[in-house]
């Protein structure tokens, strides 16, 4: 029973820690740009991730061993120090535009210039981070997180055609700008997989103890959390795309992102936007800010672990203190959180490969999975979609960010 | 189109005396030269321009309509008209960037059309500063 509770909490979590400042951004662009036309790429991503989270909670309850560490066992101490160097910068990118995204939100509510909010969220986060347990962060944010649904409820309150809903669901290039189309693509995917899920999902599951009996939740957790958690982000592209396509509204900023919930909430549009935003990137930026604390100290062989009191693990703390301090600077400097967000998730795509093709080779190997290793069609999907990924996010990212 | 697709496909095509290294370096360049061709494309540039116009137009009008109706806070108004403000006249500088541009009749108009935007900007945000919401009403169209 007790495993029941915490397996339908895992699920839980899972889709309230789904949607942050990057499937906020990239749904609603892609929705008021291109209206139901991109609703595929959300569950297709939720996929690989879902795959890509599997295997992570599986590579650690068998190995006793979270990503960062089997990679540096496996790989030697120079690869892992690429993946971790390529980790680091994306970590710091995404906190910064995390930290950004929950300023804006406060922004949206009072009024105040979302510079004067970046350091009183930069400090919740860390006290956030300083005091709690991991369950306490990963069950407490995810479940704080749950306002997110606000996106599914406003989907719903608009009633989407099941037509124009199913049409989304299949690839059409028809119509429109091309590379514009690709970037979104790309952006998506980038958003949805973030690497630091990986480490951060297997960390999770070292710290819980996980062993070969918690194989089923951990599959159960990973394709029904995330597959729920897609369903939020589908939302969001839903409601964009009724709402801001039809005005030819682009989502420029969270401004005009908020607008996106007058139809359906009237007078409460933007306090709900606000708190959905809020919550999803304050609740990011305490897991990343986590993942690279773990991420360095795996990896170089510190002590670590959020359910350790944080002076016995003092490089490790010192580790994520000092990310977060990093990104909250960067972000003081006025850099747009909405164009860093797109900056970050197609930079994510690009370095894909790096992190993800080490994991179906250790997937494969019997001294990390025993016998529990993936099959080839799964391997062969994430080989194919990593390489093709990377591949596109190389001629459309920097075609986008030039501002061609 | 298709002649440079092709010539594109020829240049990206990694025969097996190419190194990885010197293919990698194939995509860099093709990616640039992607880039550049679609930034150099005019027509495609000022459409992309005209839409922003039209964007912040229709954000401008939902705002002024939704603080009217008192469903967003003067705050958030305010907020979204310097956004939409600033968007507004970053379009309206990538249109005058070069004096070629502006001799265009299509590119004057759409700074002209700019311009009075940003001054439909001002004066609603100004209004909202006096809490006046009958002033905004007039200036709507």
């Amino acid at each position: 029973m007790k495993k029941i509770a915490h397996l339908v909490l895992g699920v839980i979590t899972s889709i309230g820690g789904f949607v942050e400042v990057g499937s906020i951004s990239t749904a609603s662009q892609a929705g008021a740009e291109f209206g139901f036309r991109l609703l595929w790429t959300i569950p297709a991503a939720a996929f690989v991730l879902a795959m890509l989270v599997e295997m992570s909670g599986r590579l650690s309850a068998l190995s006793g061993r979270p990503y960062a560490a089997a990679v540096r066992d496996r790989f030697g101490a120079h690869y892992h120090l690429t993946l971790m160097a390529a980790e680091l910068v994306l970590d710091f990118l995404l906190l910064a535009a995390e930290l950004g995204g929950a300023a804006v939100a406060m922004q949206l509510v009072t009024g105040i210039d979302a510079r004067w909010w970046l350091v009183p969220v930069g400090a919740i986060a860390w006290t956030i981070l300083w005091l709690g347990s991991f369950s306490f962060i990963e069950d407490g944010l995810g479940l704080l997180g749950l306002v997110t649904l606000v996106f599914v409820v406003a989907a719903w309150r608009l009633h989407p055609t099941p037509s124009a809903l199913a049409n989304g669901l299949i690839p059409s290039l028809h119509g429109g700008d091309l590379a514009r189309y690709t970037f979104l693509t790309v952006s998506i995917v980038g958003a949805t997989v973030s690497p630091y899920l990986l480490n951060f999902y297997g960390s999770g599951a070292v710290e819980e103890k996980w062993t070969e009996e918690d194989l089923w939740s951990n599959r159960i957790t990973a394709f029904v959390g995330m597959g729920f958690g897609a369903v939020v982000s589908m939302g969001t592209l839903v409601v964009a795309a009724m709402t801001l396509a039809p005005r030819q509204i682009q989502s420029d900023s969270y401004e005009q992102a908020a607008l996106m919930f007058l139809p359906a909430f009237g007078r409460y549009a933007v306090p709900l936007f606000a708190a959905a935003l809020g919550v999803g990137c304050l609740g990011a930026a305490v897991e990343i800010s986590l993942d690279a604390g773990y991420v360095m100290a795996q990896g170089l062989g510190w002590p670590w672990g959020a359910n350790k009191p944080r002076l016995e693990t003092a490089r490790f703390s010192g580790a994520f203190t000092l990310m977060l301090g990093a990104s909250l600077l960067f972000a003081i400097t006025g850099v747009d959180p909405l164009r860093l967000t797109l900056i970050a998730v197609g930079l994510t795509v690009m370095l894909m490969p790096i992190a993800v093709l080490p994991m179906l080779v250790l997937m494969n190997d019997e001294r990390f999975v025993k016998g529990h290793r993936s099959g080839p069609v799964g391997n062969a999907i994430l080989a194919a979609v990593t390489i093709l990924g990377a591949l596109l996010a190389l001629i459309v990212v920097p075609l986008e960010i030039l501002g061609g | 189109m298709r002649q440079n697709a092709v010539a594109l496909s020829t240049f990206l095509a990694r025969p097996s005396s190419v190194s990885m290294r010197r293919f990698a370096l194939r995509i860099v360049i093709a990616s640039s030269a992607l880039g550049a061709a679609a930034c150099g494309d005019p027509q495609a540039q000022l459409q992309k321009q005209r839409q922003a116009v039209q964007s912040c137009r229709e954000t401008t009008r939902i705002v002024a309509h939704a603080w009217v109706a008192h469903e967003v806070s003067a705050g958030f108004a305010r907020v979204a008209f310097d956004r939409a403000y600033q968007l507004a006249e970053q379009t309206r500088h990538e249109l005058t960037e070069s004096p070629r541009s502006l001799a265009d009749r299509q590119t004057a108009a759409l700074t002209q059309e700019c311009e009075e935007l940003s001054r439909l900007i001002a004066r609603l945000r100004a209004s909202i500063d006096v809490g006046d919401p009958q002033a905004a009403e007039r200036l709507l169209p």
